[in-house]
């Protein structure tokens, strides 16, 4: 009788125990839940607002007499476009093909942006671009109307972040927010026009496609020759060498991979690319350990190196130093005009001052015989547009590509002020400042930012 | 009456178990977040060598550069946020930081490395947006991608 009742006291326990146990998990959960679908919920409105606040803007920018507001305006719609950037990217919807809406909200502020830097030149803006500017304003109009939507049925409760169906009180089948936003950008994608300008964001620099490579087209045992007597030069010892795939990016190449004797993983990985047979990036993975060799001699290995291997008349830009490694600029150099587009870059293990790293990729596919442009303005002009204060170490001509990846003639002022080093780039077109970059000596190498 | 007390027994032992699993998964996920916030004051760097670690782990080196250089590649993009942070933490962006892996691995020096190399400019994937493991579900939509290169299980797409 006595053993009966201790039983029932222990189930009553055990009992209590789980129903306690279920109660804290599950309210943890439950709060846990809130917060995050708070936190979606506040990038959602967050959104809202953006995108209202940008038809106002739009429209404004459009209607406004003074180019002085004008400015003001697309530099704010910059500044909300970006923020409309962040408000999606906090939105659960990365599983999905849910990019055009981003891409969207990229190109509005860029192009705006870049916009509002043509009226501070006081450059011409042409009908072309008003009437990209209107475009922008229907869609964001039929963005903030879908999105209005949207809202209304959040707020009524119908749609949910989260679309599982609820399952302990399954009341109503809620709808999954991603489906809708999913929705609303394809709409935009098939409404919003694909644009051309001078940012960073325009489409064609999506599209950058390599100049055609000289040579003609080699088979995977040429390259694996060619690969092998690009490896026989850096590194010692014998090696496997296997072709291990085909890459498809701008420069369609052989991959081949260099395993020494006795190991099992690669040691070395190589592009070769399918025309012309060029190397055009390889990386020694060894271990590196310790540094016994200054940087001067480094960077002298590095130019013995890309002279060798046929690369002439290279100008070392930069280095950046890194454990026990230190990778090497180089520009080449064309009529005494730099050729920054154009880079290799060199990596110089700092045991043996062995080349470990080498980069083309920028080379081969930018370099070509352009066709450069006769400067327009003397050094001495430049000279007199600076600031008084700068103290001028070296004027160059040098190519620089831009934002949009065109590239423009600049001269290549190298000046200091307040003991900091300045590169400051003056279009040999017209004059105009184009960019300042500022040098950083620390003790891995010198930057610039 | 004998019957019922036996299956009584075992009965509770069970719910024991149970009860003491449920309060040591949920002190777990509580440790979890406790990592997430210190790690917010790490740079874009660590960040980097952490998903390279939680996505690319037994990858080759190259495949850890390459997993490292899709996240410097979406930041350019205007399809993508345009920070590193943005990037990793974009919901449902990846399986590493969904289910926490991102934070229970320390990255090693390999990781690192990669994170590093990816940083200043080394891109084996020629400008790839995405990469995913083919023996793994993914997205019907995201095999309509270009596909530029494949190194170890992943394969990498513009």
């Amino acid at each position: 009788m006595l053993k009966k009742k201790y039983i029932w006291i222990i189930n009553l326990i055990v009992l209590g125990g789980l129903v306690f146990g279920y109660w804290s998990v599950s309210s943890r959960a439950f709060s846990a839940e809130n917060a995050l679908e708070a936190s979606y919920q506040r990038g959602f409105y967050n959104l809202l607002e953006q995108v209202s606040n940008l038809n106002i803007l739009i429209s404004k920018s459009e209607v406004t007499s003074s180019n002085e507001q004008r400015i003001m305006m697309l530099t704010t719609i910059w500044h909300q476009a970006e923020g409309a950037r962040t408000s999606l990217a906090t939105m659960p919807l990365g599983d999905r093909d849910m990019t055009n809406m981003q891409k969207f909200f990229a190109q509005l502020g860029d192009f705006s942006y870049n916009i509002a830097g043509k009226l501070v030149k006081k450059e011409e803006i042409s009908d072309a671009e008003w009437e990209k500017m209107r475009q922008f304003r229907k869609n964001i109009q039929s963005l903030n109307k879908d999105l209005r939507r949207l809202q209304e049925d959040v707020s009524a409760g119908k749609i949910r972040w989260e679309d599982k169906p609820d399952r302990l009180i399954a009341v109503k089948k809620v709808q999954g927010m991603a489906d809708n936003f999913e929705a609303i950008d394809q709409k935009l994608k098939k409404e919003a026009p694909t644009i051309t300008y001078d940012g960073p964001f325009s489409d064609h620099v999506e599209q950058v496609t390599a100049k055609t490579l000289s040579g003609k087209r080699i088979s995977e045992s040429e390259a694996t020759a060619i690969a092998q007597q690009a490896v026989n030069k850096v590194a010692k010892g014998d090696f496997r060498a296997d072709v291990v795939g085909r890459t498809k990016g701008n420069i369609p190449a052989y991959t081949i991979e260099f395993t020494k004797k006795g190991n099992t993983t690669p040691n070395i990985i190589m592009d070769v690319s399918e025309v012309g047979g060029h190397v055009i990036w390889f990386l020694n993975t060894r271990e590196i350990e310790g540094s016994k060799i200054p940087i001067k001699r480094a960077l002298d290995k590095a130019k013995t190196y890309i002279e060798s291997i046929d690369y002439k008349n290279m100008e070392p830009t930069g280095s950046i130093r890194e454990n026990n490694t230190v990778t090497i600029s180089f520009v080449p150099k064309e009529n005494d005009v730099l050729l920054y587009p154009d880079f290799i870059k060199v990596e110089v293990a700092l045991d043996t001052g062995e080349v470990v790293g080498f980069n083309a990729l920028a080379y081969l596919t930018l370099h070509n015989k352009r066709k450069l442009p006769e400067p327009k303005i003397t050094e001495q002009e430049v000279k007199d547009k600076l600031s008084p204060n700068l103290s001028i170490r070296r004027i160059r001509l040098a190519l620089i590509p831009d934002e949009a990846l065109r590239e423009k003639l600049c001269y290549e002022v190298d000046a200091e002020l307040n003991s900091d080093r300045y590169f400051i780039y003056i279009s040999a077109e017209n004059g105009n400042e184009e960019q300042i970059l500022k040098v950083v000596e620390t003790d891995k190498g010198t930057m610039t930012m | 009456m004998f019957k019922t007390k036996k299956l009584i027994i075992p009965a509770i032992a069970l719910s024991v178990v149970v009860l003491i699993g449920l309060l040591s998964i949920n002190y777990k996920a509580h440790a979890k977040a406790k990592n997430y916030a210190v790690s917010s004051w790490e740079g874009d760097y660590t960040l980097l060598a952490r998903l390279v670690a939680g996505e690319a782990e037994g990858e080759p080196y190259l495949g850890q550069v390459g997993v490292a250089a899709v996240i410097i590649n979406r930041t350019k993009h205007p399809k993508f946020p345009p920070t590193i942070a943005d990037v990793i933490y974009q919901p449902g962006a990846f399986e590493s930081v969904s289910n926490g892996l991102v934070w229970s691995r320390y990255p090693s020096r390999n990781n690192f490395d990669a994170a590093r190399q990816a940083m200043s400019g080394w891109d084996p994937t020629y400008g790839s947006i995405f990469f995913w493991n083919p023996y793994k579900p993914v997205s019907p939509w995201i095999w309509s991608r270009s596909i530029v290169t494949r190194i170890g299980r992943h394969v990498f797409a513009k």
